[in-house]
């Protein structure tokens, strides 16, 4: 049975899957504000992606250090096979829950 | 023709915000974090402007402080035998403490050395508190002591002439015994140094009053109330000490 997720975790998993494999902390951040004009803080999104890898649906690796971040490395996350199935899961079940419901939810 | 850029080109966030980002989380994480918080302090200062940016900087900084990271120890604590994982809640408690304390040594000296300061200055204070406010005053009856003086026009406290003070000595019958006294400030002087010293005045019931005996030698005397007697003191055993100490290394 695929993990049960969270709403942030949703959130963050999906984001994580537009970035592909350069997935990282404050870009994780950026990909959630800028397509559901959403704010998460970076602590919430750091103990969200510990927590989803904690639960192995996602691994990280670190990066290459670049200039502009002074010299540091990133921490780059992806989601694991695991991880994915359990996204699939949820999205399942929000369908499910849904069908029928668009009118009185008022869904376009 | 271009050129790469160095680490040190680039604006560097606030030292403050910075340092409490290093304050608050672990040390095998602070490379990553500092670098996501560079890197979105940059975007900022590029796509919107400085002001934005260092609002920004500030509110995740301070996010951060809640953030739960990953814990270290978590393939130990998979394999903990059953007979551990039924110690008590508080024992673990305390055991998850100091590993937070230890995953974060600058935040937890820091931490430390404030509480440290803090209990230091509370005793210090205490113990000049104590013996004015809480201890008894150190003599045979200090519940029964009390200390009388006058007001003037202004409602300021004032000295009590020394007839007045015979009069109380007389008058009064609900006193047993009642004394006179005034601060004094007196030099002494040697031949090595002059030294100004903290002293009181008295009438020759002072002792008897407060219900104490000098330890050496003899109290005051009646005859010695009068203008003309000037010469009679009796020296605190602090002071005596210490100048017949100074006189003996002399």
């Amino acid at each position: 049975m695929a993990a049960s997720l969270g709403e942030l975790e949703q959130v963050v998993l999906l984001a994580l899957l537009r970035l592909g494999e350069d997935g990282f902390g404050v870009a994780v951040q950026t990909e959630i504000a800028g397509r559901t004009q959403r704010r998460v803080s970076l602590g919430a999104v750091y103990t969200t992606l510990a927590r989803l890898e904690q639960k192995g649906l996602v691994a990280s690796r670190v990066g290459d250090p670049t200039p502009q971040r002074g010299g540091r490395r990133k921490k780059l996350y992806r989601v694991l096979p695991k991880g994915k199935r359990a996204l699939v899961t949820a999205i399942e079940t929000l369908h499910a829950l849904t069908r029928g419901l668009a009118p009185s939810l008022q869904l376009p | 023709m271009s050129r790469a850029r160095a680490p040190n080109d680039f604006p560097r966030p606030p030292l403050l915000a910075r340092l409490i980002v290093v304050l608050t989380m672990p040390a095998r994480e602070r490379e990553f974090v500092l670098g996501d918080l560079q890197d979105g302090y940059y975007e900022r200062l590029t796509s919107a402007s400085a002001r934005e940016a260092r609002r920004w900087l500030w509110r995740e900084s301070l996010s951060l402080r809640t953030a739960r990271w990953p814990r270290a120890t978590t393939v130990v604590e998979q394999r903990r035998r059953p007979r551990e994982r039924s110690m008590s809640s508080s024992w673990n408690e305390t055991r998850h403490a100091l590993r937070s304390l230890r995953r974060a040594p600058l935040y937890s000296a820091l931490a430390i050395v404030t509480a440290a300061v803090g209990i230091g200055a509370s005793t210090a204070i205490f113990s000049v508190a104590k013996p004015i406010i809480f201890d008894a005053a150190p003599y045979s009856s200090p519940e029964k002591l009390v200390l009388v003086w006058e007001r003037d026009t202004s409602g300021e406290t004032s000295n009590i002439g020394f007839f007045t003070c015979q009069d109380i000595a007389r008058d009064v019958r609900a006193s047993s015994c009642s004394a006179a006294m005034s601060y004094w400030q007196p030099t002494l002087a040697s031949e090595a140094a002059a030294e100004q010293v903290n002293g009181q005045r008295v009438s020759h019931t002072y002792f008897t009053t407060l219900g104490v005996r000098p330890f050496f030698g003899r109290d005051f005397r009646s005859e010695e109330d009068t203008p003309e007697t000037r010469a009679v003191v009796i020296l605190t055993h602090k002071l005596w000490k210490r100048r017949s100490e100074a006189t003996q290394r002399s």
